[in-house]
């Protein structure tokens, strides 16, 4: 027990390392580039610290996206179609939204119109996962083209059924949703967009780290992923397996896109979306696939993007900038999992060329 | 409908296709070698951006603007190829980041080195010559091959050396070597990593080629992500054309008919949404990824073109 | 003369290990000369070395008298030498021509020269009869065919000295026939042959002389003419091994398994089991001798459950349970011992815990409505980990730490902890250590002795007739015989496993 404590401690304290390493290397860049990097840290530290609802706001889409990747990852399934599926959970929801009356309470309408959305992302994502499972099609790239085409559905939607009919201006937009499905803001943060989002997200998250490691449906996704002859052999269904990831990782997705039209934009935007899908990759990588991980993974990033939009406002350093230090990070820590590896070997191993499994001993990577 | 609309779509097909094709070239050579690349996005705004800039700074000079193009592509590329190689990182995770610097930088110099916003149009441009080719610009259809920028023949000229490379020399028989067997190739004396320096590093040339052909020959500004997800198509085009030139060009034509008949239509103004034109591509994509997976699993089950019994 | 090749004092040390210690092997000019030890011994490791994959930490490298430095494949090529890897080392999708060639194609006018590749290569083919078809992608073709090419390619190269490992493992007997013959016409034409094996009579039947090794030392240089299994097997552990394992008196109980008329198809769709019927009672072991890939896997996943037959019917105790889904059959009392641990039998990056529990995580008390007790799942681990003598700090560590025995450990132990009644246990001993042979065979007679049923699927004859109190023998897909304990006569079962007599 104690070993595996010291392993956690150890894996974060590697993956803070890195992100100051980052930093570091962004400093750089900032001075070299002829900004005040103190200033410029200063005012994006600042802009966290005194706007924490934007920083929620931000985090909240990427903590769950990085949720859905996690859980697919674990079985080994790449479900890079993440942003497709929230846009279909958005679409659905949205349409949906439009046609229920009124006078329906809000008790009632904004759970129906979620429910709805993450029923959308799920089937969305179901499509992909059929494919793989009965015609062996590589799920990367065909989510990948799932995404394609639900950019061009919602762009369709927004020009044309669900267009907004009341405005005069051509607007690439549906109506406005009505009041009774608009998701609550955290009215604590006001005047920011934070709302209850964040607070599905932690509670998704527990259930999440709690599937994972104390039941046996997550062990038996894990053992899929692992090793996929082996599930069959102990009894288990691998199949069925995929569809569960990809099932829940949809609705997640689906979940993304109802919160961002009903409870921030209220209403259905083209190009609403600027890749969270994406970002929950790098969300899930930082957080080494683990679902507690995502949650402060998703802060981070949260931070990072909301600090980078404040402080262009406030001085005239784009916000291009925060793009670069993520990107700095994201690489930074992808390289990192050479390391770790090697060194496990060091500590860990007994014989040195194991000619049966085929692992070979230390030099040779 | 008549002969010259169909010339001109085609025409305007080839246009839109030549940097798709540029890109998906350099994607499937990486994508032979093992390296899954889709940060095709970020080189080619990088490319579309110092393109502009160079042409800018020396005046007008298109050229000099191909030049720099390719220069900071091939630049560009090699911090993809880094951490890909030295440091073994994650090629999704890698090219994402790629992606978002890409983005970020650009966004950004626009600011710190021409002080713009948005967008940057250079002050003079002497834009490529388009050239005309004497017999063929009479016939009909045939005539949307006329008139192209010198960056299509080019284009054309890459696809065939690229086949030509790819299966008839010892290079392209490394590149395949490092990709389908790591082993294999090392024990036959290929040093993988530089197997896979090289083919990013021509990615990054190519993309810097189809970035710059986006802002100096289609329009005549850079602006803000304007590469748009021409990336991803070019990922599509060589997934969908399994890693092969002639087939991934092929594809990558017929995303840009697709478009072309789109703009057509949202221009006439017809009623049927521009949008749903665009899906077709990715649909059929999708189809006949679907089928060729199939096939593919009957064919190792042993269902259907059964493999003779060896002995 | 020189020796052809010689080794001398080489050391080498991986982290946490000396894969070996002062190590010296000298080889004739024109000879074949068997190297041979334990999983682990260093072997593998002295010949890598050899082929320039790493290089000694220490000690000298000489060919034909000359000290040399072998940095690389690439020298090693240069050098003459030519390695045929246990594991090939091919590009399935490519074809035999361009896995020939590779590193080493003949250029015209900057393009590669197909047509003086061709001829050279069938030059080669023809001296020492090793046919392929050039053309052919290598997933196409059998294993002996893939051999053959990764023979081609050290001599296209130019390879005057030809390592083998482990060259056998996967080759049928006359496909092992073959290969031999191929050895003696190399060594005719001045090859000189260095041949990596654990396998004792294919040392005596072919080498000149053989080096053992144990540990990272070497144990004992002989010429082959002058030694035995016996010595070469005691040279190879240690100790005096005696796997002959005592039994209790055969009284088999009541049929625990039948297969009634079984067919069913491989995963290529080609038919693999031609009606099969067989039984195993309580009390007995029943072992299916035969060469790897007349049938065996498909009788064991129709056994267990992971493939369908096309016809017939699985009893177990009685019950038709044809219908029955692997972790049904499991339940109702079946375990398996599967015959690769690596690609079925375990997860390897998932911890020793995680693997253990595969066959009781979703039972009381280890769970309830779906959610685990952890505390409970690691100490059934600890425990079982003890039971079977696995080599661990802890159960938490990878499995991929252990070495092949602990692994198989790993395996055993989990699936002889739910009591089976019938145990099936597919080529156990497979990379195993002779210690740990004799502790798995002990194990499969005590369940024996204990009235179990077992049902021993294993590719090495000798295995078969040590543990087994019935014989089947299955050729391509149907059984030619069936042997009692008593009558079961080695020779003639070896007749029946090529297919020559039915």
């Amino acid at each position: 027990m104690m070993n595996k404590t010291k392993n956690v401690v150890n894996n974060i304290c590697k993956q803070i390392g890195l992100i100051i390493i980052a930093l570091v290397i962004a400093t750089i860049f900032l001075a070299l580039s002829g900004y005040d990097p103190i200033a410029v840290i200063r005012g994006l530290m600042e802009s966290i610290s005194g706007d924490i609802g934007g920083t929620i706001r931000w985090a909240t889409p990427l903590i769950l996206a990085g949720l859905a990747i996690c859980v697919t990852y674990k079985a080994e399934v790449f479900n890079l179609g993440v942003d497709g599926q929230l846009i279909m959970g958005a679409c659905a929801g949205t349409a949906v939204a439009l046609v229920i009356p009124a006078t329906l309470p809000a008790g009632i309408a904004a759970p129906l119109v979620i429910i709805v959305s993450m029923a959308a992302g799920a089937l969305y994502a179901l499509i992909p996962a059929v494919l793989k499972v009965y015609t062996g099609t590589n799920e990367v790239v065909s989510t990948l083209l799932f995404n394609f085409i639900a950019t061009l559905f919602l762009e369709f939607l927004v020009t044309g059924p669900l267009t907004d009919k009341t405005s005069g201006v051509a607007l690439n937009a549906s109506a406005i949703v009505p009041k009774n499905t608009w998701l609550p803001r955290i009215s604590y943060l006001a005047p920011s967009t934070a709302n209850i989002g964040f607070y599905i997200g932690l509670i998704l998250v527990v259930v999440m780290g709690f599937i994972f490691y104390k039941t046996t449906l997550g062990h038996e996704i894990k053992i899929v992923g692992a090793n996929r002859t082996l599930a069959k052999y102990a009894g288990m269904n691998p199949n069925r397996s995929v569809f569960q990831v990809m099932i829940i990782s949809g609705a997640i997705a689906g979940m993304i896109g109802a919160i961002e039209v009903f409870a921030i934009q209220h209403r259905l935007l083209a190009g609403f979306n600027p890749g969270f899908g994406f970002d929950g990759i790098v969300v899930s990588l930082l957080a080494n696939n683990n679902p507690f991980g995502v949650l402060f993974s998703g802060l981070f990033f949260g931070a990072l993007i909301n600090g980078g939009i404040n402080m262009e406002r406030a001085t005239d350093v784009p916000s291009a900038v925060t793009d670069i230090v993520m990107a700095i990070i994201i690489i930074i820590v992808a390289a990192n999992f050479a390391i770790p590896r090697v060194r496990g070997y060091f500590r860990l191993y007994r014989k040195a060329d194991n000619p049966d499994t085929g692992v070979k001993g230390g030099k040779t990577e | 409908m008549n002969l010259d609309m169909i010339s001109d779509i085609l025409s305007s097909m080839i246009r839109i296709a030549t940097p798709i094709i540029l890109m998906a070239l350099g994607g499937l050579l990486c994508q032979r070698a093992g390296v899954f690349n889709i940060a095709m996005e970020g080189f080619s705004l990088i490319g579309a951006f110092f393109g502009v800039a160079f042409v800018q700074i020396s005046g007008g000079n298109v050229y000099i603007g191909f030049l720099g193009a390719m220069v900071f592509g091939l630049l560009f590329s090699a911090i993809f190829a880094l951490f890909v190689t030295r440091f073994k990182a994650n090629h999704i995770i890698a090219s994402i980041a790629m992606n978002m610097l890409g983005l970020g930088l650009t966004s950004y110099l626009l600011r710190a080195l021409f002080d713009v916003q948005g967008r940057l149009a250079p002050d003079t441009i002497n834009k490529l010559p388009l050239i005309t080719i004497p017999v063929i610009k009479d016939i009909p259809i045939l005539s949307s091959l006329s008139g192209q920028s010198i960056i299509t023949y080019i284009t054309i000229i890459l696809v065939v050396l690229v086949y030509i490379m790819l299966f008839k020399t010892k290079t392209g028989l490394s590149i395949c070597a490092v990709g389908e067997s790591e082993n294999a190739a090392t024990t036959a004396g290929i040093k993988p990593n530089k197997v896979r320096w090289l083919v990013i590093l021509i990615s990054g040339v190519l993309c810097g080629l189809a970035g710059a052909y986006l802002s100096t020959v289609i329009v005549s500004q850079f602006s803000e992500n304007m590469v748009a997800g021409r990336g991803f198509t070019a990922f599509t085009a060589f997934a969908f054309g399994n890693a092969h030139p002639i087939w991934s060009s092929l594809v990558g034509l017929l995303f840009g008919i697709a478009e072309a008949i789109g703009i057509r239509i949202e221009l006439a103004g017809i009623a049927l949404s521009p949008s749903i034109i665009k899906m077709f591509p990715y649909a059929l994509a999708i189809i006949a990824l679907t089928i060729s997976s199939y096939t593919n699993k009957l064919k190792v089950s042993g269902v259907i073109g059964m493999k003779r019994k060896g002995r | 003369m020189a020796y052809a090749v010689e080794m001398l004092n080489i050391t080498k040390t991986f982290p946490g290990v000396k894969a070996n210690d002062n190590v010296t092997i000298r080889i004739d000019q024109g000879e074949i000369h068997g190297l041979i030890g334990e999983n682990g011994a260093g072997k593998s490791t002295m010949m890598n070395m050899l082929y320039g994959m790493f290089e000694p930490d220490s000690g000298t490298i000489k060919l034909n008298g000359q000290e040399v430095r072998v940095s690389s494949p690439h020298t090693a090529i240069r050098l003459g030498i030519g390695m045929v890897h246990q594991h090939f080392m091919l590009m399935p999708n490519l074809t035999v021509l361009m896995n020939i060639i590779l590193g080493s194609e003949p250029q015209k006018r900057g393009l590669i020269d197909v047509a003086e590749a061709k001829k050279r290569i069938n030059a080669i083919m023809e001296e020492y009869n090793l046919p392929v078809n050039l053309d052919e992608k290598i997933y196409q073709l059998s294993v002996g065919e893939k051999q053959r090419v990764e023979i081609i390619k050290a001599l296209y190269r130019g390879a005057k000295i030809l390592i083998l490992d482990e060259p056998t493992a996967v080759l049928t007997p006359i496909e092992t026939d073959r290969l031999l013959e191929v050895l003696r016409k190399l060594k005719c034409q001045g090859c000189t042959i260095i041949f990596i094996t654990h396998k004792l009579r294919e040392v005596l039947a072919i080498t000149d002389s053989v080096t053992v090794m144990r540990k990272g030392v070497v144990t004992g240089t002989r010429k082959t003419k002058d030694t035995s299994i016996k010595e070469l097997s005691e040279l190879m552990v240690g100790r005096p091994v005696d796997l002959n394992v005592p039994r209790k008196e055969f009284n088999p109980g009541d049929n625990i398994l039948e297969l009634d008329n079984i067919s069913a198809l491989n995963s290529r769709g080609l038919t693999a089991l031609r009606g099969v019927s067989l039984n195993v009672r309580a009390g007995e072991i029943v072992g299916i001798a035969g060469v790897e890939g007349n049938g065996q896997s498909e009788l064991i996943q129709v056994i267990s459950g992971m493939i369908k037959p096309t016809g017939g019917k699985v009893l177990f105790k009685g019950k038709d349970i044809t219908n029955f889904s692997v972790r049904k059959r499991r339940l109702t009392g079946m375990s398996h011992i599967p015959e690769d641990r690596l690609k079925m039998g375990l997860a390897a990056k998932c911890s020793i815990r995680d693997n253990m529990i595969l066959n009781r995580y979703f039972q009381k008390p280890y769970s309830r409505h779906g959610v685990m007790n952890n505390k409970l799942l690691s100490e059934f681990s600890d425990k079982l980990c003890k039971d079977f003598e696995v080599l661990t700090p802890g159960s938490e560590y990878a499995v991929s730490t252990l070495s092949g025995g602990n692994m198989q450990k790993v395996v055993i132990g989990r699936e002889m902890e739910t009591n089976p009644n019938l145990l099936i246990a597919a080529q156990p001993t497979r990379g195993v250590d002779i210690g740990a042979i004799e502790s798995i065979y002990r194990r499969l007679i005590a369940e024996r002795d204990n009235g179990k049923a077992v049902l021993l699927v294993s590719a090495e004859l000798d295995e078969i007739l040590m543990l087994s109190d019935r014989i089947y023998v299955l050729y391509e897909g149907e059984f030619v015989a069936e042997f009692n304990r008593s009558e079961a006569d080695e020779k003639k079962i070896a007749v029946y496993m090529t297919g020559a007599e039915r």
